[in-house]
């Protein structure tokens, strides 16, 4: 039976089963109406006000793209050099191991006693979020390369700004590529939850709203549109990292992207 | 080609070549991982006259790869010195070029070949840069591979595209780590033939570590044989086989016999006194001369 569904179309296969069983669920009633909306009302909801939607998702997005780019940024110049200067490598050692480990969102209630409920708090959170995992996969490969490169470089007489320039920062940038891959879910999921605990903007405020009046469809159609956005996101990133990193996903080279697309 | 390359060359021939490259009274230890400094070259002294072919043999672990860190300057030496005329080589100097065994870590794989090449170019514009490098490649045969990545080369291709690298500045000292090691054994003999072309045709010194005796035997002035560790010259054989030289016909030489034998006797003899039938050449302090260059025909190659 499985054998006759071919390789292509068994997600598919599987999300029409999974949302198959969502509509039994609703039309059964098992779950309570005003808990699980129906798939019709929540694709007549979609039908009737895209532009709300899209206007949430486009907020959410502007959100998460400003405080992702400021992340990278500052993730990367700063693993770099913190990375390439033991002093300060060691000296942070303790003090990076902390502050990565605590939840970007258990910092809410600090920031909005800082800074309110403002965009300053939102984009201090997001920044939070998808700063570490950025920073620590770029340490880690300039650590690394640094050394492992340094007398191929010593042999070529290059000076430290091309050693940077043309080997250090280009080998690591497959492991900060994957970093970044990390960093854009949690972003995304820590943007949508300070819009929710602002409760205005976004998704996240399209979505509180929607519950306070009751209108279980659009919760939905929400909690979809963000799901939808974040897959498409996450493909779009893939797709320039194979692009751009080819030599790193080159034939022979176990990769994770290799490993998931040879499953 | 090779007028072309003579014309832009990198090398104009003669430029830096009439510099010895002394080796005297090197000693070097490393420390291990537990902290204990281990005595890995103790006393080694040679020179390269301009222009001359020295094979290093030993066995494995003896020092060739620390010897050659240190003349190249990678490595300080704890006592000695190493001298290039009268100049000190500290620091990698930039006549001198290093091609290490595995040319799977030498060369970077998210640069194409030509970007590659390039990397040992410095101090002119991108255009020239780029121009001598694609030079370069074209003088090892693969001017059509400028535009690949080294991936998707052969592993006797990314070899040369490292010896490529390696000649593409102003070289007077090449210096090579067991460079075909890891290339199959007909690859292996037309590299071989490769690095002979390209030193005849350019006039560099060249220091060639290797484990093959016959490999070291054939492409030489002279074979210096190092003890097991800690490293120290065990003795050296002059090789007086005819240039050109050509695999068929100097493998074949009876000569060729005898100095294989004579190469093997000093290795083989590292750790036990050296068994007699093997006559030992005279003391590594007065280094043969140099047999007369012969420039070697682009139409003798096979
Ligand atoms: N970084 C290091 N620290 C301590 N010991 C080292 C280090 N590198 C090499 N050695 C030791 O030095 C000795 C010589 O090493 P080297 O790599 O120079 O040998 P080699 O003659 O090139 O060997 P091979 O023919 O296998 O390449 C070895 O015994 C090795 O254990
Ligand atoms: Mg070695």
């Amino acid at each position: 039976m499985t054998r006759r569904v071919p390789r292509r179309a068994r997600p598919w296969v599987g999300a029409l089963v999974a949302i198959g069983i969502w509509e039994l669920v609703a039309v059964t009633n098992a779950a309570g109406p005003q808990f699980l909306a129906s798939v019709p009302a929540v694709a007549r909801v979609a039908g009737d006000s895209p532009g709300e939607l899209l206007r949430a998702l486009g907020g959410t997005l502007q959100v998460w793209a400003i405080a992702l780019a400021i992340s990278f940024v500052g993730a990367v110049v700063l693993g770099i050099v913190v990375a390439s200067l033991p002093l300060l490598d060691q000296l942070g050692e303790w003090v990076v191991r902390s502050s990565r480990s605590v939840p970007a969102l258990a910092l809410i209630p600090v920031t909005i006693l800082l800074f309110g409920l403002t965009t300053t708090m939102e984009a201090i959170l997001v920044v939070a979020a998808a700063f570490w995992p950025i920073f620590v996969n770029t340490a880690y490969a300039v650590r690394r390369y640094r050394v492992e490169h340094r007398e191929k470089a010593r042999a070529l007489q290059l000076r430290r700004w091309s050693f940077y320039r043309r080997i250090v920062v280009p080998a690591s940038a497959p492991m900060i590529a994957s970093g970044t891959r990390a960093a854009i879910g949690l972003s995304m999921a820590a943007t949508i939850a300070v819009e929710l605990v602002v409760g205005y903007g976004g998704l996240g405020g399209l979505v509180l709203t929607a519950e306070q009046a009751g209108n279980t469809p659009l919760i939905y159609a929400g909690v979809l549109l963000g799901g939808l956005a974040g897959w498409l996101v996450n493909r779009l990133f893939v797709a320039g990292q194979q692009r751009l990193l080819a030599w790193a996903y080159r034939p022979g080279v176990a990769t994770p992207l290799r490993a998931r697309a040879a499953r | 080609m090779a007028s072309r390359w003579g014309r832009e060359g990198i090398a104009a021939p003669g430029v830096r070549h009439e510099r010895r490259l002394v080796v005297r009274g090197v000693r070097k230890g490393l420390r291990t991982a537990s902290g204990e400094v281990r005595e890995i070259l103790a006393d080694v002294s040679f020179e390269v006259a301009p222009g001359e072919l020295v094979a290093v043999v030993g066995p494995s672990g003896a020092g060739k790869t620390t010897l050659l860190r240190t003349i190249s300057g990678l490595l300080a030496p704890d006592e000695g010195e190493v001298r290039y005329g009268g100049e000190a080589v500290d620091d990698v100097p930039a006549w001198l070029s290093i091609v290490f065994q595995d040319y799977s870590k030498s060369l970077f794989p998210w640069m194409r070949n030509l970007d590659n090449v390039a990397l040992a170019l410095s101090g002119m514009g991108r255009h020239e840069r780029e121009q001598r490098a694609a030079g370069a490649l074209e003088r090892v045969g693969l001017g059509a591979f400028a535009r690949s990545y080294p991936w998707e080369l052969s592993g006797g291709m990314q070899q040369r595209v490292a010896l490529a690298r390696a000649l593409c500045g102003e070289v007077s000292v090449l210096v090579m780590d067991e460079p075909f090691a890891s290339v199959d054994a007909l690859t292996r003999t037309q590299l071989e033939d490769e690095v002979l072309r390209l030193w005849g045709e350019m006039g560099f010194s060249a220091i060639l570590v290797t484990h093959d005796v016959g490999e070291a035997v054939y492409m030489a002035d002279r074979v210096i044989a190092l003890s097991s560790r800690p490293a120290r010259i065990v003795g050296e054989v002059a090789i007086d086989l005819p240039r050109p030289r050509d695999h068929l016909a100097t493998r074949q030489d009876p000569r060729f016999g005898q100095l294989y034998g004579e190469v093997l006797a000093l290795v083989e003899g590292v750790g036990r006194p050296a068994a007699g039938g093997a006559p030992l050449p005279g003391p590594p302090a007065a280094p043969a001369v140099p047999p007369a260059r012969h420039r070697q025909e682009e139409g003798d190659l096979p």
